[in-house]
């Protein structure tokens, strides 16, 4: 063992050695790179997630040479739900494509891994009850049935493959109008559910065994909760997965006999638990997982590897080390090195052959980053041991103390759960104090044995008592309270019972109101939760609405941030808006974010990193902290002001908040980020906020331009062809266009510099090139392969512009004209070149109004939105292909001048009549006609109509 | 297990917290009234700056005003309100978007009884006690904000509920019709207690009780 000690700590010193400096938001917040490794059955290979934000795939690692491949890519809308060994050389895997389920085994051939392994479709309807790992090549599988009940099959996999479900031998002892069965892999028995007649309550059943009798294990008359059990634990005991007595779902024990949950074991305030590992014998929990925005995170309780933990003793982290996965004979194993400093790593430990492998870091950007210490720390008030947890920053402290109340189950344990969060704030130079509370109440739930309103100063006097133990300690000036849901109350109260303590307030998807609680809407204020309120309020005394902060928050005159979601069906909107209409009578530091289309907390990666830039920027700006950029990496920082500028600015919240979105824009694009100096350049160019100005407008965005954003170039590429008053300069526009082509902007740019090159103006002609950059459909093929999306909806409809005008304005070669109809054909299926018209009715369609004839000589009305245009009749039939024509709109001044303003090419695929329409819009006042040339693609003309306008 | 049923049934209320919407399948009911009377908000639709709204002071004495908000993605053709007053508030004032209503009518406890969508889409809600709200003389009683979701044609199914959004009803009311708060108390007479509208506009109370005190008996 002393081998395999040595080595893992050579493995793990590798992590947190070396960088001291601040990281962003973007770099922690974000999905696990490696998840969810598994071992095959002999432990040769192990299959793991990888999830690099732009590239999700699974990949196989050989553990004799350490050498990764990637085994499936997923394509953006396609999501891994779960996967399984069948076998040594089989994986099952699951995964959603849309709203499909798909389901496929892999054939791994171990010699053969670099190339693409063999996969097969698994067609049937249903999914994967139980791999059988102890089994080869026989998996469990529930057989939907359509509207019938589905069937539990012991199925060899060839069979399933096969479809061959009538081989096949179905399980002998069903549940009658069974809806949907789980397998409890550890005792071999099943759990089935039935829905009533009315599908408005569930009944789950429990079968010991395939030779026992279906037991009723409970019934729910709400089928909107979740209730799913996981395994029989003894004694009439079941683990369980509900939110009947919590807002997530959580893990539970349910008693059969007593019908009720007895014990929440783990509960994670953000997200749903979806699994768990429990050992039986000891009553212990092994882990748990939940989806962290999308991702599997598994969390491990047992550190139960002894001869592991040596290691960890003789480091300097007292990390635990947690087996997660193992071979069939359990001497290989996959271990995982995880601590509050520890962002973890999976490792491969052969016992039997003393070696072990790193198999990969679960944030492999983050590795060579430091990370803050934890310590527990408790503090006894009136004979009540109250348990904090404290975390220090380690680059030099700010001085301020950032005071958290939480409430956590026994389980959670802050000196082991790498905590993002307090990273990100450790990480700045703030010291982050956790302290434990009680839950206040269990609101909006069903009245149960657990229910309390607790609305006296005991939390808040345990924290105070945490927080004036670590002021003794440490160098602490400034203090603020952070808070969300439950503990949002507490964050607000604190500062209210002990002001002098505390300098600002964070509050996030928060409670200020108790008796909004059971009159939040009509149902919550039905007579009967309204007594059930009353008798609990009544334990304490009439005063308890008095408690609420929204009627005491006169006294809070600090600087205050509330966060909401509007959607949040458990902390409703309401709440903040109370405290919002409260405060903002008294104070002018109080800053309120209700977010549009969000719940009970961010929805993404993107959410949080936005969230936290928000939090430290609000605390910089309050407590008179060093700027962002002068303790971190401009480039970083300014990203970080993007963020909060794109909160205030992308209808992200209930009202956008531009004039901040502008500040933000502003401080971002002075430390030289590319997008937000497009932005300001678009400020000056809008005149929006600062006084128009063009000169400035180019200035930024040309610095957006030389930093390599593509939409500024572009800009300038189109700026530069002479529009909105500045002088045309045609090869300035080419210039700009070529480098918003080389920075990645979609095909328009490419299709701008085709132009060029057709016709040969402003650069030498070059017909093969021109193609290249106007053949969508061959880019489209190419972006594939690499992944891009430059042929956009824009894209495709300038090509239609485009084409008609190098068509019809240039004198164009037959060479030329030939390359011409040869992309028409091929990009829009355009195979009738020659179409000719029997009819042409000549008319006007007044805006909101149907299509009227008009006389040749006729004018027309110049009004905005109304359209100009023909009917036309053609003259045959084509059998196949489309049929396609081509358009020039020119304008015709009075002296006789013109301007053309317009091409399109029209395409269908029939022989109906031809609905050609021009729309007027902001016609020159000049124009006294507007001239309008109809052509095949040949380019001989079918109409020639000049419309007489009148102005009015 | 995780049923995906976003809708639950109004008659079978099990749950008194967590259920949040209900569901009136698709039903051809009876007329409940035929001597309702149609009242109009005296709140113009859509109003976007501040309003004088004379015609308040002028109701009789023991009369309250109602106020709700309606949120719908498809215009309302009527709301039946049952009470010592009925009354039948039309599309004028339920129109698809999000508007503020205030209308006068008399004093009492009434139930919102039905939502008419169309001559076939009916939702009947006399049986259900939390459609009831309570009207004080006098006072501005704002009983929630109306959200209505209503999918489909043949298989109709409407999601609604009455939110409490008391503070924003308040900051509408300083808002656009601030005069308001200086001759009535605002309350919140939806279903379930709720002191903040109380609260929040206590400080008005002294003008309000002496406005009714020489009100005329």
């Amino acid at each position: 063992m002393k081998l395999l000690t040595i080595s893992i700590v050579t493995l793990l010193f590798s992590f947190g050695a070396s960088a001291t400096s601040i990281f962003s938001g973007e770099e922690i917040f974000k999905a696990p790179h490696y998840s969810v490794p598994q071992l095959n059955p002999n432990g040769k290979f192990v299959v793991g997630r990888v999830n690099d934000g732009s590239k999700r795939e699974l990949v196989i690692t050989e553990l004799s040479s350490g050498q990764q491949y990637p085994l499936v890519f997923f394509a953006k809308g396609n999501y891994l739900e779960e996967f399984y060994w069948i076998d040594n050389d089989s994986l099952y895997i699951e995964y959603r494509s849309g709203k499909e389920q798909r389901k496929s085994i892999l054939n791994i051939v171990p010699n053969d891994l670099a190339t693409k392994q063999p996969t097969q479709r698994v067609k049937a309807s249903g999914h994967l009850l139980s791999a059988l790992p102890a089994k080869q090549d026989t998996v469990l599988f529930l057989r939907e049935n359509g509207s019938e009940s589905p069937t539990i099959y012991e199925i060899h996999t060839d069979t399933l493959l096969a479809q061959g479900f009538g081989a096949a031998k179905p399980f002998s002892n069903p549940l009658e109008n069974a809806k949907g069965y789980v397998f409890d892999e550890k005792n071999h028995a099943f759990f089935g559910f039935t829905l009533n007649d009315d599908e408005d309550a569930f009944t789950l059943w429990f079968l010991a065994n395939e030779n026992s009798q279906w037991r009723e294990l409970y019934t729910s008359n709400d089928v909107s909760h979740e209730f799913r059990a996981l395994e029989y634990i003894g004694d009439e005991k079941f683990l369980i997965l509900s939110n009947e007595n919590t807002d997530r779902v959580s893990l539970a024990v349910f008693n059969l006999v007593t019908q009720k949950i007895e014990k929440v074991l783990y509960e994670k305030p953000q997200f749903d638990i979806v699994d768990a590992e429990y050992d039986t014998e000891n009553q212990q929990l092994i882990s748990v997982t939940y989806l962290e925005h999308g991702t599997p995170q598994i969390e491990y309780f047992r550190d139960d590897a002894q001869d592991y933990h040596q290691f960890v003793l003789e480091s300097e982290d007292d990390d635990p080390v947690y087996e997660v996965s193992y071979s069939l004979d359990g001497t290989k194993k996959v271990l995982f090195a995880y601590g509050a400093a520890h962002p973890g790593t999976y490792i491969y430990a052969d016992e039997k052959n003393k070696n072990t492998k790193l198999i990969a870091h679960r944030y492999p950007n983050l590795v060579e980053h430091e990370f803050a210490k934890t310590r527990k720390i408790s503090v006894t008030t009136d004979d009540v041991t109250q348990d904090a947890y404290l975390t220090l920053p380690y680059l030099g402290g700010n001085g301020v103390l950032l005071v958290i109340p939480q409430i956590i189950s026994d389980q959670n344990n802050n000196l082991t759960e790498f905590s993002k969060s307090v990273q990100f704030f450790a990480n700045r130079g703030f010291t982050v104090l956790r302290v434990n509370v009680d839950s206040p109440f269990d609101f909006g739930e069903q009245p149960n044995d657990s229910i309390s309103i607790n609305v006296d100063e005991t939390i808040e006097k345990r924290i105070h008592a945490a927080v004036s133990e670590v002021k003794i300690q440490q160098d602490i000036s400034k203090t603020c309270s952070v808070g969300g849901s439950y503990t949002g109350y507490n964050a607000v109260r604190l500062p209210l019972l002990y002001p002098e303590h505390y300098d600002c307030v964070i509050s996030m998807f928060g409670i200020y109101d108790f008796q909004l609680l059971f009159s939040g809407d009509n149902a919550g204020g039905l007579n009967l939760s309204r007594q059930f309120v009353k008798d609990t309020f009544n334990n304490q005394g009439d005063s308890v609405v008095e408690q609420s902060p929204v009627f005491l928050a006169k006294n809070l005159n600090i600087p205050v941030m509330l966060i909401a979601g509007e959607k949040d069906d458990i902390a409703i909107p309401e709440q903040t808006n109370r405290l919002k209409y409260v405060l903002s009578k008294q104070t002018d530091s109080l800053e309120t974010l209700i977010y549009r289309d969000v719940g009970h907390g961010v929805k993404n990666w993107y959410g949080e990193q936005q969230l936290h830039a928000i939090a430290d920027d609000f605390l910089r700006r309050h407590l008179q902290l060093p700027k962002l950029e002068t303790i971190a990496d401009p480039v970083e920082a300014a990203k970080e002001y993007v963020k909060v500028a794109d909160v205030f600015d992308f209808d992200t919240l209930v009202e956008n908040e531009k004039p901040k979105a502008f500040e933000y824009y502003v401080k971002a694009a002075r430390l030289g980020h590319p997008r937000a100096m497009f932005n300001y350049g678009a400020y000056f160019h809008r005149g929006e906020f600062v006084d128009q100005s063009m000169e400035d407008a180019l200035l930024w965005y040309k610095k957006a331009a030389e930093a390599g954003y593509a939409s500024a170039s572009y800009r300038l590429g189109n700026l530069y062809q002479g529009i909105s008053g500045i002088d045309e300069d045609l090869a300035l526009a080419h210039k700009y266009y070529l480098m918003a082509h080389d920075q990645g902007y979609d095909a328009r740019a490419g299709i701008k510099i085709a132009e060029q090159l057709c016709t040969g103006k402003i650069v030498e002609k070059n017909l093969k090139q021109c193609l290249a950059l106007l053949d969508l459909k061959q880019i489209k093929k190419d972006n594939l392969k690499n992944r891009e999306k430059k042929v956009t909806k824009a894209s495709t409809k300038m090509l239609f512009s485009i084409l008609p005008k190098l068509m019809l304005d240039n004198d164009n070669l037959d060479v030329q004209n030939s390359f011409y109809k040869r992309l028409v054909r091929e990009e829009f299926d355009i195979r009738n070149v020659n179409e000719s018209i029997s009819e042409v009715r000549i008319g006007y369609r007044p805006k909101n109004s149907d299509f009227e004839v008009i006389r040749d000589n006729e004018h027309v009305p110049a009004i905005s939105g109304s359209q100009i245009g023909f009917h036309l009749t053609p003259a045959s039939a084509h059998e196949d292909g489309k049929i396609g024509l081509l358009t020039r709109t020119t304008l015709i001044y009075a002296n006789g001048e013109s301007k053309v303003i317009h091409h399109n090419l029209y395409h269908k695929g029939n022989n109906t009549d031809w609905k050609i329409y021009y729309t007027l819009d902001e016609i020159d006042l000049e124009a006294s006609a507007i001239k309008f040339e109809i052509m095949n693609i040949n380019r001989e003309p079918l109409v020639d109509h000049t419309f007489q306008l009148q102005f009015q | 297990m995780h049923l995906p049923t976003n809708y639950s049934r109004c008659t079978e209320f099990q749950s008194y917290f967590k259920q949040r919407f209900c569901i009136v399948t698709f039903s051809c009911l009876l007329l409940l009234s035929g001597c309702a009377q149609t009242v109009s908000s005296v709140i113009p639709p859509n109003i976007h700056t501040q309003q004088n709204v004379d015609s308040m002071s002028e109701q009789p004495i023991d009369f309250g005003y109602l106020m709700m908000a309606v949120k719908t993605n498809q215009t309302i053709q009527e709301l039946r309100v049952e009470g010592p007053m009925d009354f039948i508030l039309t599309a004028k004032d339920l129109q698809k978007g999000s508007n503020y209503i205030l209308v006068p009518v008399q004093e009492g406890d009434y139930i919102l009884s039905e939502i008419v969508l169309s001559k076939y889409h009916k939702f009947d809600f006399s049986e259900d006690d939390y459609w009831r709200f309570e009207v004080k003389r006098n006072a501005i009683n704002y009983i929630g904000d109306l959200s209505t979701e209503f999918h489909g044609w043949w298989n109709s199914r409407i999601k609604y509920k009455l939110e409490n959004r008391s503070s924003y009803a308040l900051e509408y009311i300083e808002k656009r019709l601030p005069e308001i708060l200086l001759r009535h108390q605002v309350v919140y007479g939806g279903i379930g207690e709720d002191q903040f509208l109380e609260r929040m506009t206590a400080i008005n109370l002294p003008l309000v009780q002496q406005h009714n005190e020489e009100s005329p008996e």
